[in-house]
């Protein structure tokens, strides 16, 4: 059975039902109602038109009759600012990395150049407390920082000790050496730590002093190419001669040690570092 | 803008609310010319009052002169004004059924004057109908259910394709044919319950 077959009867009912006509006023109300529409102000009507198409923000971008192409292009722009930012972000992290790798890679390279032998974590980390605060709170460390180097100092001093010279002669030779640019690479240099331990053993008052001058301020004798090479053979031949070390070079360098440090202040120090130590 | 040279009558609906957009108010009265019988005639099958369709009607041509500009041509004209009109009868209905909601709760079981029951008898307001059996046929389907009303006078009574029913309700085609059917179904069923041409 077709749809058309279906319900014939209520079918030719409904079609038949009288066609119900609009009144002979209909058109007239109807005009008096565009009348009364019209007697509003254009511009409440205008305005209302406008209110219903600019929803938003949105609406205005991309609401009917705007420019469609927008769409794809405010998307391209919002993702290439993302990218834009996602690598500003990533490399402000990567820079900041590497600076922290390198100032953990310098104070690692102190650490052990402060370290006189021992291989103990906690020996060194105590042992670069140590330095930090001795550095700080030493007096005359001006004084002690112009003559640069303290094994420098020392071997400089000894032979000009040896050689007749005075401490002034030796801070006018030494002072150069500090005013140099501090390498960073040059903090690696291995043979200074065992010059170190054996000064350590033969002086109790300077081995302080040294290991403070040896934590902080290993790159200021720093220098490049040959000049270095020819210093690590100096350094070699004073070591040398420090092994025979006489009285008067014993008594040469305590001079020196107190005019750099009052003995009252190293005791204080001492103090201190024991202190420290517990 | 209106032109004397224009034969009014020659022109589609697409034509004339084409020639309205470009605010030819000659245009706009050919389309009332036009539709108001229909849809005068679509609106009283729909509500079941005569003063009813007549406001509705008249809406759905103030809406019309409006809002002229928001017509595309991506549709027949018949079915975005038909579309009109339903949207406006069946928001009138919605706020006619919330009144009716308070008037019953405002219901006092002491005055029972005050609320006013569907009279059975033929009044003046159903003149339009010739016969009994025309006032029982609007009785039934204004008992239908909205979703059967609106797609039962459209096709049987406004005579529109199923494809266009289709789009002014935004129902898709099955349901709407599907809804048809049903609601000849339930149409015939009242009439057998309220009227028995014996009787």
């Amino acid at each position: 059975m077709t749809e058309k077959e279906k319900h014939l009867d209520i079918r030719e009912k409904l079609r038949n039902l009288p066609s119900v006509q609009a009144s002979d006023d209909f058109v007239l109300k109807l005009q008096r109602r565009i009348n009364m529409a019209d007697a509003q102000p254009s511009s409440q009507i205008h305005k209302q038109h406008q209110e219903k198409l600019e929803g938003g923000f949105l609406a205005k971008l991309f609401g009917p009759g705007r420019n469609s192409w927008m769409v794809p292009a405010m998307g391209v722009t919002a993702v290439v600012f993302l990218v834009f930012i996602w690598v500003f972000v990533i490399n402000q992290n990567n820079v900041t990395t590497s600076n922290e790798d390198t100032q953990n890679q310098t104070m690692t390279s102190n650490d052990s150049e402060t370290k006189t032998g021992g291989d103990d974590n906690s020996l060194l980390e105590q042992k670069t407390t140590l330095g930090e605060t001795l550095k700080t709170e030493l007096p005359g460390r001006e004084i002690t920082e112009s003559f640069g180097y303290v094994g420098e100092d020392r071997r400089e001093l000894s032979r000009g000790d040896m050689e007749g010279g005075t401490t002034d002669e030796l801070s006018r030779e030494e002072t150069p050496t500090v005013k140099e640019p501090a390498p960073v690479k040059m903090v690696e240099e291995k043979p200074r730590g065992n010059e170190i331990k054996e000064e350590k053993t033969t002086d109790g008052l300077l081995k302080t002093d040294d290991k403070v001058k040896t934590a902080t301020m290993p790159g200021k004798t720093d220098k490049t190419g040959n000049k270095k090479e020819s210093n690590n053979e100096k350094k070699a031949s004073d070591t040398e001669k420090d092994t025979n070390v006489s009285s008067k070079e014993k008594e040469a360098r305590n001079r020196v040690a107190r005019n750099i440090i009052d003995q009252t202040d190293l005791e204080n120090l001492q103090e201190k570092v024991e202190e420290s130590i517990k | 803008m209106p032109s004397a040279e224009i034969d009014y009558k020659q022109l589609t609906d697409e034509e004339l609310i084409f020639e309205f957009q470009k605010e030819d108010v000659e245009a706009f009265n050919e389309i009332v010319f036009r539709y108001k019988d229909k849809l005068v005639n679509f609106l009283f099958r729909y509500t079941g009052s005569r003063d009813e369709a007549e406001d509705l009607a008249q809406d759905t041509f103030l809406k019309l002169y409006r809002s002229k500009h928001l017509y595309k041509e991506i549709a027949k004209f018949s079915t975005w004004f038909y579309t009109i009109a339903i949207n406006i009868a069946k928001t009138n209905l919605r706020k006619k059924s919330r009144q009716k909601a308070i008037s019953i709760s405002d219901f006092d079981p002491e005055n029972e004057k005050d609320f006013d029951l569907p009279a059975d008898v033929i009044s003046p307001e159903e003149s339009a109908n010739a016969s009994i059996e025309n006032y029982y046929i609007q009785k039934a389907i204004n008992s239908l259910g909205d979703k059967f009303k609106e797609v039962i006078v459209l096709r049987d009574i406004q005579d529109l394709e199923y494809e266009e029913i289709a789009k002014i309700t935004g129902l898709p085609l099955g349901t709407v044919k599907s809804r048809i059917n049903r609601g000849r179904e339930r149409l015939k069923e009242l009439l057998s319950d309220i009227y028995k041409p014996g009787e």
